[in-house]
Formats: structure tokens, C-alpha cells, sequence
């Protein structure tokens, strides 16, 4: 894994989120409208700003409800933003009309988490992958086999007949993820965005897909942000880790700093609870409630507050700012944690 | 030794179709009140087939063809379904994975706890709603909570409604089918202690299917290790987990990121064989490492260690070498893809 990757670089980077908002609307009835007329919102994202150099691989965690998800959903345009913007290789996307718009859904795709329902059960194997080439115009039949066998090469699947006439529910778990990771790089992507894409696989095959990721950064240059609640599946992929809770990013920093020296008691009682393999060793816990308050009424001050076992009246008065700890690594806490973590 | 409580032998499990196809081949395993057995394996495996007998909950296609499950000394694998109505849930409980959709949306918690305790026992609604209340604070939810209906509360409040209805008739065997899968790491975190707790306090016995080997090692001072229907290997977790002896179990601990841990992550090739039919020797021969002709020709028996550790492998007597070998990801490259 590359070094000092989150170190300020004069290289522009090829996609900049500022400051981004998206609010949902609450809907209320005629009558809750008369007695609170205020409109209510959901603050799914609630200012989020975070850079990503190319062939990065960043992992987003968080419980649901964090944002993570809808993070993700925005910077592929499948959403757009209530407040901010979001730049890629230097065009604010949601001005992207026409063909531009057109060669921005070519250059991001996604991975999503069930390898089940995300294929299209009727369609063949190669018509799943060759799909993405006849939206985009590959007019000549022989290229599109070729990239289409390109592409299962490189995912790691045997590209011969067998398997380009097989159908979803011929394949295991492991191969359908597979499939969509084809399908997902097909057109030569600079960036995608993966949804849990290993959630939902059995083990003995998740750390194949996970590599294979890791290979695809390599030998086609991808950028990727890796959505995910399990925290150990991250740091063997990415490069940084960007801690979100209720719409915020709460710390964001190199893998191996976040994972060695957390600072933010949210993130250490996520570190926490992952259960460990070594059956003599005891974990030790900081306290959280494992509830998270709900996103419409937030707490004033820090988010976390409601939650944190180190709460104090400080916390209650305003939102911290995100401050550098170690060279790249931030937190939002005025109380960070110092102490070393029990392991 | 007093005699087990659950007697699982030489159990086999088919489902009929246009072909026929064995789950579960041949396990055996025994529990005690107060033991926690946790069962590994992939998708497939045969993990929780194996549940669903347990609880008489095998789907029409599904029946045993062969061994036994004595449940206190008494064969019940062809029990009625009246018969399984006795026993199920009230003696022998079931955490499925699913709690979202344990509850009906249109009534409130409360009412469906006390009728489904009332359907079991002819207790009045004040002892049953007093019952429910207890059960509520014993899983930590507020009582009032009950009051609401299934929507209003979180994920990880309804799982932890569903142990309390299952604890709610006080059986002694608690089966947990993936109890925590759909939650978050600090939910899942939460519900773990709290069925150990649990368990500890009222001494149940309890069987917990899991794909997700740390979840076990939490958990369960027993753990058994499925494959192609079968037990591969069995044993005391920290033993298992530390020192394996069956090739796969190696693989599986290879394959699990551990959050520390500075390993490369090692896949297992290939995929499980199909069990249609099973192919001859040992079922894991086409992705292991080690495999020779003996493997490819003969099933390996399952080798009890002096400890009691136990794996279905022809050379668990090279076990310390082939760990080692195991951990290195070119021994698993050597495995021919196919």
C-alpha cells in the first residue's frame, strides 16, 4: 500500500466534495404543520467535505444512518446535493448536462451490495456485461466481446462460452459479485464507488473480491470508495478511512492511524466492538449506547454527544471543527482521546 | 458423564427433487445443558438444514433418511407435526436472523408476546403481560417500549424482543440461526454479551449458526466446522480457532480479516463440490492444498485428538506442518482452479 497518500499533494485531485448538504424533507400532516410550521428535514448528509486523489481507495464506515450510503449515491448522481458541490476531475457535476453528463456516467460506476438482486436474472452473462457498451455507443460487435472479455478477465472469471451463456443463478455468490464488478469496469472507469460489496458473501470468498479491488487500482488505475460497516474489511483495502456518523464525518485519516490511534470515541467504540478471532483474548468496551438519536433533531453542539461516555458541558455549546491531529489525520472532538486503545 | 441432552447421530438429511440431494450426511454431535456449540460454515453447507431438523421445521422436500436426534433420550427426527408442537419453542427455542420480519406490523409487541405465550401455556393475560415486561428488562428494552408497534423500533430492539421471546417459555435449548447478521457492529456488539449473559444466568443450552468465525470465538466454548454436510472438524473454540487441524478450518481463519492483524487475506480456490451426487474421498479434496490420491480415493474418518479435538482428515497427524504451510498464500495458489 502506498505511503503518506493523504499528505496535501500539489496533484489536483480528481474528485473534491465541498461542503455538502442533503436534507430530506419530513413530511407532516396538515395539522403538525399549523402547530410546528418550521419544515423539518433529515439530515442525511450534513456537511461533508473530502478529496480523493487518483487510485486511492478510501473506506467510508458507519452505522446505518450515517450517511455512508447516501454519500456514495451523490457523488455518482444518483442524488443530488441540498447544499454544496461536488467536483470531478475539475467539472462541478451537477452541471454536467448532454454528453458531458453522458462521459461522467461512463467514468463512475457502482458496485452494489447484493450480487442477487443486482443482476438481471433473465439476462445472460455477457449481456449483463456488454450492456454498459451498447448505452454507450461501442457500435462494432467484435470490440464488444473483446472488452466484455477484457473485463471478466480482469475480474477474475474464465471468459469462455460456458460462462458468457450462463445465467445469474448458474454462478455462486463470489462469481455474480464478480460479474458486476465486470460489468462495473467494463467501460474503463476512473472512479467506483462499491456498497458493501462483501457483506453479503461468504468469507473463504471475500477476501478474493477484496483483493481483486485492490488489483484493479493497480492495473487500471481505479479510484475507489469502499462503503462499509466492518471495520476489519477496511483496513485491508484502503488507504484512508473516513469515519462518518449522522451525516458528519466525525475522523478521517490514514487506515493504519485511524485503526492504531483513534481519537474520537465514536470511532474507538466502533474499533471496539468488532469481535475478535482469538478466542483467549477479552475485549474491553467504552460504553456506548447503541442507539444512535435520530437525524431529524439533532443534539446542539457535537452529534456524538447524546452517546459519548466523555461528554462534558463544553460539548453541548457548538458543533467542533475537524482538527489535524497528525499529519493527515482529523478529528471532531474536543476531547480526543489520547489514551492508548486496551489492545 | 451424565446422558446429553441432545444426542445428534450419524444424522442425514435429504431433499428430494427431480434429484436428490444429501444437506446433511452423517454428523454427529452431543450437547449439555449449559453448553454453547457454535457452527461454522459457508452458504450451503448444511448449517442450517441441521437447525431446521433440530426444530422440526424441515421444509415438505426436506426429512431425515438416517441416524437420530435424541432430544432427552428420546428419538424425535420423526416426530408429528403435533408432536414438534409440544416441544418446539417451549423446550426448544429458536433466534432466527430475520427480526424485522418476526413481528406482525398491525398489532403492538406486547399483545403478540402474550398470545403467543398464551398459546403455550394456559396462563392468565395480567401473568403473561407481567412475563413479557420481565422479559423486556431482562433483553434491556423498557417495558413501555411493548406498547409500540413493530415499526417504531430499531433493528437491534427487535432482535433482542425476538431472544426474549424465545427465552419467554423457559427452554432449555436456545437455537440461533445468524442472530446478528443484519446489524451494526455495535448492535451486534451489544447482543452478543447480552445472550452470554443470558445464557450464563439461566444455563440453556444453545447452538449458534454463524458464518462469521469472531462472532463464534465470542461466544461459543464449542465449535463445529461444516463442509459439504458434513462436520469436518469439532472441538473446544480456543483450540479449533488457534490450532486447527483440518485444512479448511486453516483456509477459513486465512480468509478472515482481523482487525490488527497484519496478514494478507488468503481466499480458499474454487467452490464447495456439488453433492449431487457427493464426490468419492473427502469432499474439500478439489480446494485443498494438501490433497493427495488418498483423498481424491478414500473419505477421510473422523481422528480424535487426546484433547478432543476431532477432524474428518487423512493427515491430521501432519496437522502442525500443514498450519504452517497454510498460512502462506502461495500453498494455496498450488490448488489446480477448476
Amino acid at each position: 500500500m502506498s505511503e503518506n497518500i493523504l499528505l496535501s499533494t500539489p496533484q489536483t485531485p480528481l474528485l473534491s466534495v465541498d461542503d455538502v448538504k442533503k436534507w430530506y424533507p419530513v413530511r407532516q400532516s396538515m395539522f403538525a404543520s399549523l402547530i410546528q410550521p418550521d419544515k423539518r428535514f433529515v439530515k442525511a448528509i450534513d456537511g461533508v467535505s473530502i478529496q480523493l486523489k487518483k487510485q486511492e481507495i478510501i473506506g467510508l464506515v458507519g452505522e446505518s444512518g450515517s450517511g455512508k450510503s447516501t454519500l456514495g449515491e451523490l457523488v455518482t448522481l444518483l442524488q443530488t446535493p441540498t447544499e454544496g458541490t461536488i467536483t470531478f476531475d475539475g467539472a462541478d457535476i451537477s452541471s454536467l448536462h448532454g454528453d458531458a453528463l453522458k462521459q461522467f456516467r461512463k467514468r463512475v460506476q457502482v458496485i452494489f451490495q447484493d450480487p442477487y438482486a443486482t443482476l438481471n436474472q433473465r439476462f445472460t452473462i455477457y449481456r449483463t456485461v456488454v450492456e454498459p457498451l451498447i448505452i454507450h455507443g461501442v457500435r462494432d460487435k467484435g470490440e464488444r466481446t473483446r472488452r466484455v472479455k477484457l473485463a471478466l478477465t480482469r475480474s477474475g472469471l474464465k471468459p469462455e462460452d460456458d460462462l458468457l451463456n450462463a445465467y445469474p443463478h448458474n454462478l455462486s455468490g463470489g462469481q455474480r459479485q464478480r460479474v458486476s464488478i465486470a460489468r462495473a469496469i467494463v467501460l474503463e472507469p476512473d472512479l467506483v464507488v462499491a456498497d458493501e460489496p462483501v457483506s453479503m458473501l461468504d468469507v473463504s470468498v471475500r477476501s478474493g473480491i477484496l483483493n481483486l479491488l485492490a488489483e484493479l487500482r493497480d492495473t487500471i488505475g481505479l479510484t475507489i470508495i469502499f462503503i462499509s460497516h466492518d471495520l476489519s474489511t477496511v483496513q485491508n483495502l484502503c488507504d484512508r478511512i473516513a469515519v462518518m456518523y449522522l451525516g458528519r464525518i466525525v475522523e478521517i485519516g490514514p487506515v493504519k492511524q485511524v485503526i492504531e490511534r483513534a481519537f474520537h470515541p465514536y470511532t474507538r467504540a466502533l474499533l471496539e466492538a468488532v469481535p475478535l478471532v482469538d478466542p483467549d483474548v477479552k475485549r474491553e468496551r467504552t460504553n456506548i449506547d447503541s442507539e444512535p438519536p435520530s437525524a431529524i433533531d439533532l443534539p446542539p453542539g457535537c452529534r456524538f454527544s447524546s452517546r459519548c461516555p466523555f461528554v462534558t458541558p463544553e460539548c453541548l455549546i457548538a458543533e467542533p471543527e475537524l482538527v489535524e491531529m497528525a499529519p493527515g489525520h482529523y478529528v471532531r472532538c474536543i476531547h480526543p482521546r489520547h489514551e492508548p486503545i486496551w489492545y | 458423564m451424565d446422558t446429553p441432552l441432545l444426542e445428534v447421530k450419524d444424522l442425514q438429511i435429504e431433499y428430494k427433487g427431480r434429484r436428490s440431494l444429501k444437506a446433511v450426511d452423517r454428523v454427529n454431535f452431543e450437547l449439555q445443558l449449559g453448553d454453547n456449540l457454535g457452527i461454522v460454515g459457508e452458504s450451503g453447507c448444511g448449517k442450517t438444514t441441521l437447525a431446521k431438523s433440530l426444530l422440526g421445521l424441515l421444509p415438505d422436500n426436506g426429512s431425515v433418511v438416517g441416524g437420530a436426534i435424541l432430544w432427552d433420550k428420546t428419538d424425535v427426527s420423526h416426530y408429528s407435526e403435533n408432536e414438534w408442537n409440544r416441544l418446539r419453542w417451549s423446550d426448544i427455542a429458536l433466534v432466527p436472523q430475520n427480526a424485522l420480519s418476526s413481528f406482525n406490523p398491525v398489532y403492538r409487541l406486547r399483545d403478540q408476546i402474550v398470545e403467543a405465550i398464551r398459546a403455550h401455556e394456559s396462563i392468565s393475560v395480567d401473568d403473561a403481560r407481567r412475563r413479557t415486561e420481565k422479559l423486556a428488562t431482562m433483553v434491556g428494552i423498557d417495558p413501555q417500549r411493548l406498547m409500540d408497534f413493530p415499526h417504531q423500533l430499531s433493528g437491534g430492539m427487535k432482535q433482542r424482543l425476538v431472544i426474549a421471546m424465545a427465552l419467554a417459555l423457559n427452554p432449555r435449548l436456545i437455537i440461533a440461526d445468524e442472530p446478528t447478521t443484519a446489524l451494526d457492529v455495535v448492535v451486534q456488539d451489544r447482543i452478543i454479551r447480552q445472550i452470554v449473559e443470558l445464557q450464563n444466568e439461566l444455563k440453556f443450552a444453545m447452538i449458534y449458526i454463524s458464518h462469521d468465525i469472531a462472532v463464534v470465538a465470542e461466544t461459543c466454548h464449542l465449535i463445529a466446522v461444516m463442509y459439504a454436510g458434513q462436520i469436518v472438524e469439532y472441538g473446544l473454540t480456543s483450540a479449533v480457532l488457534k490450532k486447527p487441524i483440518h485444512p479448511y478450518t486453516m483456509g477459513l481463519k486465512n480468509a478472515f480479516p482481523e482487525l490488527r492483524v497484519d496478514k494478507p487475506l488468503i481466499s480458499i480456490p474454487g467452490h464447495p463440490p456439488n453433492l449431487d451426487p457427493p464426490p468419492t474421498g473427502c469432499r474439500f479434496a478439489s480446494r485443498c492444498p494438501f490433497a493427495t490420491e488418498l483423498c481424491r480415493q478414500s473419505e477421510p474418518p473422523m481422528v480424535e485428538l487426546p484433547s478432543g479435538q476431532k477432524a474428518a482428515c487423512h493427515y491430521v497427524d501432519r496437522a502442525l506442518e500443514l498450519r504452517e504451510l497454510a498460512a502462506k498464500a502461495e500453498t494455496w495458489r498450488q490448488v489446480p482452479a477448476g
